[in-house]
Formats: C-alpha cells, structure tokens, sequence
C-alpha cells in the first residue's frame, strides 16, 4: 500500500473515532438535551424523570401553575417577615418582645411555606405511579430538607428546627 | 604506489571549494532534504507496523471501545450535572423559601 493512502486511511480512522465520539455522546445526553431546550425545562425533566405521560403531565402542569401563584404570593410574605425581623434585631439593643414577634412571624412564615411546599408535593405526587411517587417525594425532600431539618415555632413560642425522621430520606438523616 | 607517492601525492592535492556563495546554502537544502525522508521512512515503517491486518483490527477495535467508554463516561457526568440542576430549579419553582433564599442571594451579590 502506498504511504500516502496510509496516511488516507489513518486520517479517515481518526474521522470515524472523532464521529463515534459525538455520536454516543449524543445518544447519552439526548434526552437532557431535549429538557434543556424545552420552554419549562425543569417540567420537562420532571416529565422525563418520572415518565409522566401526557394526561398526567397536563394535570401536574396545571397544579403546578396553580401552586406558582400561591407561592410567589407566600415568597413575597415571607421576604417581609424577614425584612422585619431585620429591622428589629438591627433596631432593638437586646432580645426585647419585639425581636421575638419578629423572629415568631418570620418562623411561622417560612413555616407555611413549608407546609405549602409539602401540601403540593403531595398533590403531585398523587398524579404520578406508586414508585414513580415515592422517588418524587425522597427527592424533593433531598432537595428541600437537608439532612431532615424543619423549622417550626414550638408550644413554647420558640424557634426549633428539628429532625423530621418520618419525613427525610434514611440517608438525610444524621 | 608505495608510501612515499602517496605522500607526495597527498602533499600536492588541493581541495578546489567551487566559488560559489551559494554554496552552504545547498548543503544545508541537501541536510534537511535527507532529514525529512529519514521522518517519511519512520512514518513508513510506523505504518507498515500498523497495517498489517492482524494487528490494524484489534488495534481499531480497542480504540473504537475507549472512545465509546470515554464518551459514554462523559454523557453520563453531563447528563448528571444537567439533571441535579434541573431538580434544583424545579425544587425552587415549587417552594416559596427557596425562592426568598434564591432573591436574596441575587441581591447581596448586586
């Protein structure tokens, strides 16, 4: 064979490589590639992660803008609430009633927004197939309470956090 | 010839340089000129190594599975990546705390 179709033939093996390189990593990331590129990706990845089919995604889909409304109103609340207990610990030269009605608010709100988080999550979780849900919820739970912390006003009137065990994943747990 | 020519021989041989300016230049032009097909005949026998196809198989073979591996590999880190910041927005979408923590992240870094 003459050197110079060698050289051909390495070229176009390297090509090939070069090709087969993209293709898997196409193949691999296909369907990222299609949540990313979608108008609501992190909906599409719930799609795709916890294979809704269609009827059960329009449902999530509308649940979801519904909760979207309530939770931009509660995010708003609770941003006051802390610009308040702000205020008051900045205003306040000691642990006065004050900073303590401003810290009781402030729990009490990041409280409700927990529990609205969680109302939702269970709402959703009703639409999706037994295991697909019990993934849906350990992750979400991962992803909200970290390792199993809740933050709550006691009977006290105090702020706890405490360990929800019945609630966080096993391996959240700590 | 016996020693004593040669002598007188070699006493009377002159090396004639040719007078050109040219000169060097074309020695070191013939130099490299025997360097690059030394480079050629390396990638010659390289080749011929290679080609034979009781080794040109196995070695494409293996190389196919590395770049499959490492592609694979790669996908699978991105895929990962791309997905845990996918449930990270969603998770945000959905809780109004992390969206308070989300804002007022935005606003101490304005």
């Amino acid at each position: 064979m003459a050197l110079y179709r060698k050289i051909i033939v390495v070229i176009f093996s390297l090509v090939v490589l070069v090709c087969l390189y993209a293709g898997v990593f196409h193949w691999m990331t296909a369907d990222t590639a299609q949540a990313m590129k979608a108008e609501r990706p992190e909906l599409e990845w719930l799609r795709l992660e916890y294979n809704l089919d269609e009827e059960q995604f329009s449902e999530i889909r509308a649940k979801h803008e519904a909760h979207d409304i309530v939770c931009r109103d509660l995010c708003r609340r609770l941003v006051e609430a802390r610009k308040q207990l702000d205020r008051a610990i900045n205003e306040e030269g000691t642990m006065s009633p004050v900073v303590s009605a401003a810290l009781a608010q402030w729990t009490e709100q990041r409280q409700r927004c927990r529990e609205a988080t969680l109302e939702h999550m269970y709402d959703v979780s009703s639409v999706m197939s037994p295991e697909a849900a019990k993934r849906y919820r350990e992750r979400i739970f991962r992803q909200l309470i970290i390792p199993g912390r809740m933050p709550h006003v006691g009977d006290d009137g105090e702020f706890h956090e405490e360990i929800i065990d019945h609630a966080a994943p096993a391996e959240n747990q700590r | 010839m016996n020693d004593d020519d040669l002598h007188s021989l070699l006493k009377q041989w002159e090396i004639d340089l040719p007078d050109d300016p040219r000169f060097r230049a074309s020695v070191w032009r013939e130099i490299a000129t025997r360097d690059s097909s030394s480079c050629l005949d390396s990638l010659r026998s390289w080749l011929d190594r290679f080609s034979s196809p009781r080794l040109a198989l196995p070695l494409g073979a293996c190389a196919a599975l590395a770049v499959m591996g490492t592609a694979s590999l790669h996908g699978l880190h991105n895929r990962e990546q791309t997905w845990s910041k996918l449930a990270s927005t969603y998770a945000s979408a959905i809780d109004p705390v992390m969206q308070m923590e989300r804002e007022s992240s935005l606003e101490a870094r304005n």
